[in-house]
C-alpha cells in the first residue's frame, strides 16, 4: 500500500479496525510522518479510552486540537509542517453545535438547561458516533489543515460511525420526530391531541411503555431543539458526501488473529455496500515465521532443550498467524501492508517517528 | 484464588481494552462454572459472533442455546430485545407490527442515543435476575457477559444510571432502577477487568477500575492478566545462550527471534510488576499466552490449568 501517496493526496484518512491492533498508534504515526513532510496535519481520536495522549507522550488531550512540538525533529527551518491532536469530547461538541445553530439566545439557554438534554448529551453511548462526524466536519470546514486523520472506535461501533449520517438524516426527515415537534400535543397530564389517527395510537403505546411524563419531557426538549434539526440533517448529509469524497481514504488496521480479521472483513464488506473509498489493509503485530529449520537441531547450545521449546512456541504462533494472513488475503481485494510485532511500546514522539518511517 | 466466590454471583461482566482477550476469559469462566455444575449462560452483544465457533456453531442465536452440559450461549441485539420488551407490555404482535415496524418509528428509534445499550443491558438484567420472580427456580445460576471494550463497556454499564437520573418517574424509570440495583449489588454482580502486560492495556485497566468504583459503583473482582509468555530461560541461562547465538554465524535469524522473545518476557515482567503495584492489594490472576489452539476449546481448557493467583 502506498501510504506516501495517500498522505500526499488525501484530505481525510479514516483508520478502522477492531480494538487493540494499534489503530490509534498507526493514525498518530501517519500524522507525524505527514507533518514532518511539511503538511499541516490533525489527528482526531474518538475512542473514549485516552490512548492517543499516551502515544504522543501527553498527559491529556482535549476536544480542542493541541499542537505538538516538533522542534526536536526539524532539521531545516523551511519545513512548515505542523502536527495537532485532539480527542473527541461528545458533550462539548454537542453543546457547541447547539450554540452555533440555536435560532436565539433564549432558545440556546432553553436547550442547554433542559434536564433531559443534559443527561442525554453527556451520555457517550450512541451519540459518540454522531458527534465524531460532526467534529470531523467542523475540522474540515476550518480549512486549517492539509490532512485530517481520524481514529475510529473499535469495529462494531465504527460501523455505527458509517451509519450515523444516514440515521441522523432519516430521523429528522422521515420519522415520528415531527409529531413530537407540534406544540400542544399534550393536553392535561395524560392525554394527547393529534390530528393523525395513527399518531394518536402510536403515542398511546409509547406512553404506556415509556411513561407519559417522559414523553412530555422528550417533546419539550425536542421542541426547543426544533430550529436545529434541519441544520443537523443538512450537516449529516454533507458528512455523508464527505465520507465518499475522492479526497477521503479508508484504511483498515488488523492483527493476524481470527477475531480481528473476521471483523476487518465485515468492515470491508460494509464499506463496499456504502461505496466508500477503501485504500488497503495494514496487518500489524505479525510474528514472521522462522525460515530455517535449524531451530529443531540446536546442537552445541548449553540450554538446547529450553531454547528449542522457546523456538517451538514462537513458530507455533507464527504458523497460526500465517494461516490467518493467507485467509484474509483471499477475502480482501486491495493493498496490504505487513508490519512486524515490535517489542518496544510506542509512547513517545521518537518511537512514533520510527513507526512512521516503517509505514512509509 | 477462589473461583467459588466468583461463581456464587448472578452476573459477571468481563471488560477491558480491545484485543486483551475478553472473549477468551469469558469462555474460560463459562466453561469452568458449567463444569462445576452451575447452569451458566454466556452472553455476547452486538452480533460479534465470537463464541459460537468454539462449539461448532455458525451463528449464536438471540434465544439461549445449550452447547454442552450446563452451558448456554446467547447473542443479544437491540432490535430483538426491543421487540421482546414491548411485546411483554402490550401483548399484541399486531399492534407491535403496526406501531413499531413502520419506517417512521424505526428511523426515530435507530437514532435515539443510548437506546441500543439500554435494551441490551435490560435483556441481560432479565436473564440474570428476573426469572427469580416468575418461577421458583432461577433459569440460570450464572450469567457471564462478554462486554464491549473499555469506553463502550463503561457506556453500557452506565446507561441505566443516566436514565434513572434523567427520567425520575414512570415505567422507564422503574426498569432502569432495577438494572442499576443489580449492577451495583456486590453480592450479585462483579466486574472482571481483563488486561495484557503492556503499557496501554494496563493504563486502561487501572482507569476502568477507578471508574467502576467512583462512577459505576460496581464491585470489581480480580483483574485478569492475560497472555503472559512463559519464561523458558532464566537470566543466567539467557546470558550463556545469547553469547552462543552471537558466536554462531549461521544463527542470525534465530538470534533475532530469541532476543525478541526474551525482550517480550522482560517487558511483560515490567508491566506486570507495575500493575500489581498500582493495584495495591486488589487481587490479580494471571493466564498464559496461547501459542496455538487460541480459537479452540482445547486451548481454552488448557488455560484453565494455568489460571494462577499473583
Amino acid at each position: 500500500m502506498n501510504l506516501l501517496s495517500l498522505i500526499e493526496e488525501k484530505k481525510l484518512i479514516i483508520c478502522c479496525g477492531s480494538g487493540g491492533v494499534g489503530k490509534t498508534t498507526t493514525a498518530a504515526a501517519l500524522g507525524l510522518k505527514a507533518a514532518l513532510l511539511g503538511k499541516k496535519v490533525a489527528v482526531l481520536t474518538v475512542d473514549p479510552a485516552r490512548r492517543l495522549a499516551n502515544s504522543l507522550g501527553l498527559s491529556s488531550l482535549g476536544n480542542e486540537e493541541k499542537e505538538i512540538d516538533l522542534s526536536s525533529f526539524k532539521t531545516s527551518a523551511k519545513n512548515s509542517g505542523k502536527f495537532f491532536a485532539a480527542m473527541l469530547d461528545t458533550k462539548r461538541t454537542f453543546d457547541k453545535l447547539i450554540e452555533r445553530y440555536a435560532p436565539s439566545e433564549e432558545a440556546k439557554n432553553n436547550i442547554l438547561n433542559n434536564v433531559l438534554y443534559q443527561h442525554l448529551s453527556s451520555m457517550i453511548a450512541g451519540s459518540q458516533e454522531y458527534m465524531a462526524m460532526e467534529r470531523v466536519y467542523e475540522m474540515i470546514q476550518k480549512e486549517k489543515y492539509d490532512l485530517l486523520i481520524l481514529d475510529t472506535p473499535p469495529t462494531a461501533h465504527a460501523l455505527d460511525f458509517l451509519d450515523a449520517p444516514q440515521k441522523m438524516s432519516s430521523a429528522v426527515g422521515d420519522s415520528i420526530l415531527k409529531w413530537f415537534l407540534k406544540p400542544g400535543i399534550f393536553v392535561g397530564k395524560n392525554s394527547l391531541k393529534l390530528i393523525e389517527k395513527g399518531a394518536q395510537k402510536i403515542f398511546g403505546i409509547f406512553g404506556k411503555v415509556l411513561g407519559m411524563e417522559f414523553l412530555q419531557d422528550l417533546s419539550a426538549m425536542l421542541i426547543s431543539t426544533a430550529g436545529l434539526l434541519e441544520g443537523f440533517k443538512e450537516r449529516a448529509e454533507e458528512v455523508s458526501r464527505l465520507l465518499k469524497d475522492e479526497n477521503t481514504a479508508f484504511i483498515l488496521v488488523a492483527a493476524p488473529q481470527s477475531f480481528s480479521l473476521n471483523e476487518a472483513f465485515m468492515f470491508y464488506e460494509k464499506m463496499k455496500d456504502f461505496k466508500l473509498p477503501f485504500s488497503g489493509l495494514i496487518l500489524n503485530r505479525i510474528h514472521p515465521r522462522l525460515k530455517k529449520k535449524e531451530w529443531q537441531s540446536l546442537s552445541g547450545f548449553t540450554h538446547k532443550k529450553k531454547l528449542s521449546e522457546m523456538f517451538s512456541a514462537y513458530e507455533a504462533l507464527a504458523l497460526q498467524e500465517a494461516v490467518q494472513i493467507e485467509w484474509i488475503s483471499k477475502k480482501i481485494k486491495g493493498d496490504f501492508l505487513l508490519l512486524p510485532h515490535m517489542n518496544s511500546d510506542i509512547h513517545d514522539l521518537e518511537s512514533l517517528k520510527d513507526l512512521g518511517d516503517l509505514l512509509i | 484464588m477462589d473461583l467459588t466466590e466468583i461463581f456464587d454471583k448472578k452476573l459477571l461482566v468481563v471488560s477491558g481494552k480491545g484485543g486483551v482477550g475478553k472473549t477468551t476469559v469469558s469462555l474460560l469462566l463459562a466453561l469452568l462454572a458449567s463444569q462445576r455444575g452451575k447452569k451458566t449462560l454466556l452472553v455476547e452483544l452486538n452480533n460479534t459472533q465470537r463464541t459460537g465457533i468454539f462449539f461448532g456453531l455458525k451463528k449464536v442465536p438471540y434465544k439461549e442455546k445449550e452447547v454442552q452440559k450446563n452451558l448456554f450461549l446467547s447473542n443479544i441485539q437491540a432490535p430483538e430485545a426491543f421487540e421482546e420488551y414491548i411485546l411483554e407490555q402490550i401483548h399484541s404482535k399486531t399492534i407491535y407490527s403496526l406501531v413499531f415496524e413502520n419506517k417512521y418509528v424505526r428511523n426515530f428509534l435507530d437514532a435515539t442515543p443510548g437506546l441500543s445499550e439500554l435494551l441490551q443491558i435490560g435483556k441481560v438484567w432479565s436473564l440474570a435476575e428476573r426469572d427469580l420472580d416468575k418461577e421458583k427456580n432461577p433459569k440460570y445460576d450464572l450469567v457471564i457477559l462478554d462486554a464491549p471494550a473499555t469506553g463502550h463497556g463503561l457506556a453500557l454499564l452506565n446507561v441505566a444510571q443516566v436514565v434513572v437520573n434523567a427520567v425520575k418517574i414512570g415505567p422507564l424509570y422503574n426498569q432502569a432502577s432495577r438494572i442499576v440495583k443489580l449492577l451495583q449489588d456486590p453480592s450479585k454482580t462483579q466486574l472482571l477487568i481483563t488486561t495484557l502486560a503492556e503499557e496501554m492495556p494496563v493504563n486502561e485497566a487501572l482507569e476502568m477500575l477507578k471508574q467502576a468504583k467512583n462512577k459505576l459503583k460496581m464491585s470489581c473482582g480480580p483483574v485478569l492478566l492475560n497472555g503472559i509468555f512463559p519464561r523458558f530461560l532464566s537470566n543466567d541461562e539467557w546470558k550463556i545462550t545469547e553469547k552462543e547465538l552471537n558466536e554462531n554465524a549461521s544463527a542470525e535469524e534465530l538470534n533475532k527471534v530469541a532476543l525478541f522473545y526474551q525482550q517480550r518476557v522482560l517487558l511483560q515482567q515490567h508491566y506486570k510488576e507495575k500493575l500489581v503495584e498500582e493495584l495495591k492489594g486488589h487481587p490479580c490472576w494471571q493466564l498464559p499466552f496461547l501459542f496455538e489452539e487460541a480459537t479452540t476449546l482445547k486451548g481454552i481448557n488448557f488455560l484453565a490449568h494455568y489460571l494462577t493467583d499473583l
